[in-house]
């Protein structure tokens, strides 16, 4: 027992002493050689020819894809997710052999507390300096040190300024204007967006703690409802631009879309606030080939692959330079490029506490039921 | 005086309810059909007529390819399945008593277990063993589901069996090989290719098994159409549910057509 414990000792001192060696090497040649230290960080060459990503169907652009594969020699596999909490759910049950995922801004949070994320040492990259100023440093990752940013977007609200002639500019005028228009409005089916734009119309914050503040929202949700033809956070492309609805919660991409269907779609920037959400890449524990990752990652911060991507999905990016690569009509258009003052507008949004979120689901379910 | 024997299409209003039945199963199956011709960016959305989507779907390799991955993990799925389950049956049935009734439920525990259970469960497995996701755990995963439902009809046919049969071919001295080929598989045929497609189309459309188990190479047609959600689906999900309509319903024609043709032709022979 006794030689056990010293026996463990010993290892640990010799481990203990290793550490110190190699630390004490590394900061040597890190001196010496400056780019010896990203030689390791970032690798020189592919090694295999396989990349697994795990992202939600269509949402990069196949030809991108394509073009990756040429380039680089590397085959993208598509593994599928259809939300943020299944495939939290899936990596936390254990799956292993993703390479990228795509995780939205406060899942990143979320994994990087479990643990499940790796450090991906961005600035190593050739192309690791190319983040957008606001984008280098958001409240999920500071300092992007898991991290890399794929595309944006605004939740607002849409309307066709053929039928909707009050030219609606707030969360309060969107509501307001509802019962203008019965059977004709839609709102998304996402207890978080509809409580918070609820909240906003009235001047309150989002993730209030006020039972008061919350009933009010709840009041003002039901009160709408029977105006609502449908309650759907899909299919609202389709909807606007053929007239199905003229006054929809929406994003500013989709709604980009449906305006080159019917140009009388009008995207808002509500100014009572807006929430701003952001998609990123980044690298599971386990991934199987950490080398293609990063040179995929690298890859899209590339100005002109990311672009590519924005222009396939008519989301904006955070990587500097892409902007000469959009298509120009897209990029003219503030329903995909808001100006600086619509920009910042949009707030990156935190989860609520658990509590908070708990009072969510009362008015949801009191909403909905 | 010939006796009316009960039936269920003496009952009232059997015509307008079965009517109404009918157009309940295939009215979202004519829908979809027509939606597949949309014109629209939106699967949901008709806006117009437009063949636009049959030609970008040949382009969507990922869609293709779940549709290929959920082919070849339901093709040998209802093969394996229909094989183990014929096994089960027929050794259950020459199982007696509580044993017999002991293995019953064991086959069709599954049955009654919630998927996601079953799902979850088998993922944590493969992850404890240290089992990689790839296309043969899928397989795993599939066939261990799909063999309580072939079990069914295998079991029923077997237990429909005129024991007769069986020994009046031993007495006339078949050995037992010969009563296999004979009479055992000939007799079980349909029993068998009702569990294969049974088996076949619940590998096809599973959804939640799939979404756990399934690896990067391995991503299924179901999971790929709930990926959509990100960024709405187009009509190209509603062409490749036609084609997975229109090409097995051609198949299954003319397979009946064949049938029907070598029956006729083999009752003239025995004419």
């Amino acid at each position: 027992m006794k030689l056990g414990i010293s026996n463990i000792t010993v290892g640990h001192r010799k481990r203990l002493a290793l550490a110190s060696f190699a630390t004490a090497v590394s900061l040597l040649v890190g001196i010496a050689i400056p780019q010896a230290g990203a030689a390791g960080l970032y690798p020189s060459k592919p090694k295999g020819t396989e990349l697994n990503l795990f992202n939600w169907s269509n949402y990069i652009d196949p030809a991108l894809l394509k073009r990756f594969t040429a380039e680089t020699g590397i085959n993208v596999n598509l593994g599928v997710y259809d939300s943020n909490a299944q495939m939290l759910a899936k990596l936390e049950a254990g799956a292993r052999g993703y390479d990228v995922i795509v995780p939205t801004d406060y899942m990143v949070q979320i994994m990087q507390k479990k643990g499940l994320l790796q450090r991906i040492h961005r600035n190593a990259y050739p192309n690791g300096g190319n983040l957008k100023a606001e984008f280098a440093n958001p409240y999920f990752d500071r300092g992007r040190i898991y991290t890399v940013p794929y595309l944006h977007g605004l939740t607002g609200f849409g309307y066709l300024k053929d039928k909707v002639t009050t030219n609606p500019t707030t969360w309060k005028e969107f509501f307001a204007a509802i019962p203008s228009y019965p059977g004709k409005t839609t709102i998304f089916d996402d207890k978080k967006e509809v409580i918070d734009a609820a909240l906003r119309s009235m001047g309150y914050k989002p993730c209030t703690r006020s039972l008061t503040q919350l009933q009010a929202a709840q009041d003002l949700i039901k009160s709408i409802k029977p105006n609502l033809n449908t309650i759907a956070s899909s299919g609202n492309i389709g909807r606007l631009s053929g007239g199905t609805s003229v006054l929809l919660m929406m994003y500013n991409g989709a709604t980009y879309k449906a305006k080159l269907a019917n140009p009388n779609v009008v995207f808002v920037y509500p100014k009572d606030g807006m929430p701003l959400w952001q998609d990123n890449f980044a690298i599971p524990v386990g991934a199987k080939n950490v080398d293609n990752a990063k040179i995929f990652l690298n890859w899209m911060m590339d100005p002109k692959n990311i672009a590519q991507a924005s222009n396939w999905a008519a989301y904006n990016n955070g990587i500097t330079g892409s902007e000469k690569y959009l298509l120009p009509a897209m990029q003219a258009d503030t329903a995909f490029s808001p100006t600086a003052a619509q920009m910042a507008l949009g707030v990156a949004m935190a989860p609520c506490s658990t509590a908070v979120n708990d009072l969510y689901t009362k008015v949801w379910t009191a909403f909905k039921g | 005086m010939r006796q009316r024997t009960w039936s269920v299409a003496h009952l009232p209003m059997i015509r307008p309810m079965g009517i109404a039945s009918l157009i309940f199963l295939y009215l979202p199956l004519l829908t979809v059909l027509i939606f597949s011709f949309n014109k629209s960016e939106d699967a949901t959305v008709w806006s117009g007529f437009s063949t636009r989507w049959y030609s970008t779907i040949l382009d969507n390799t990922d869609l293709i390819r779940s549709a290929k991955v959920s082919l070849s993990i339901a093709i040998p799925c209802a093969i394996i399945a229909a094989l183990i389950a014929t096994g089960l049956a027929i050794g259950i049935g020459k199982a007696t008593g509580k044993l017999q009734n002991i293995l019953r439920a064991l086959v069709n525990a599954p049955l009654v277990l919630p998927e996601i259970v079953t799902s979850v469960g088998t993922l944590a497995l493969f992850s404890l063993v240290g089992i990689p996701l790839h296309y043969s755990s899928l397989l795993f995963a599939h066939v261990v589901m799909c063999v309580p439902f072939a079990f069914l009809p295998i079991r029923s046919r077997l237990r429909d069996f005129d024991q007769n049969i069986f020994e009046a071919a031993r007495d006339l001295g078949a050995s037992s090989v010969r009563v296999m080929t004979k009479i055992s598989v000939p007799l079980l045929i349909p029993a068998l290719l009702s569990s294969g497609l049974l088996s076949f189309i619940i590998s096809m459309d599973d959804f939640l098994t799939s979404l756990f188990v399934s690896g990067p190479e391995t991503t299924t047609l179901p999971i790929y159409i709930f990926g959509l959600l990100k960024l709405g689906a187009t009509p190209e999900v509603n062409v490749i549910a036609a084609l997975l309509l229109i090409i097995p319903t051609l198949g299954l024609l003319v397979g009946i057509r064949w049938t029907t043709t070598r029956r006729r032709s083999n009752e003239a022979r025995n004419k």
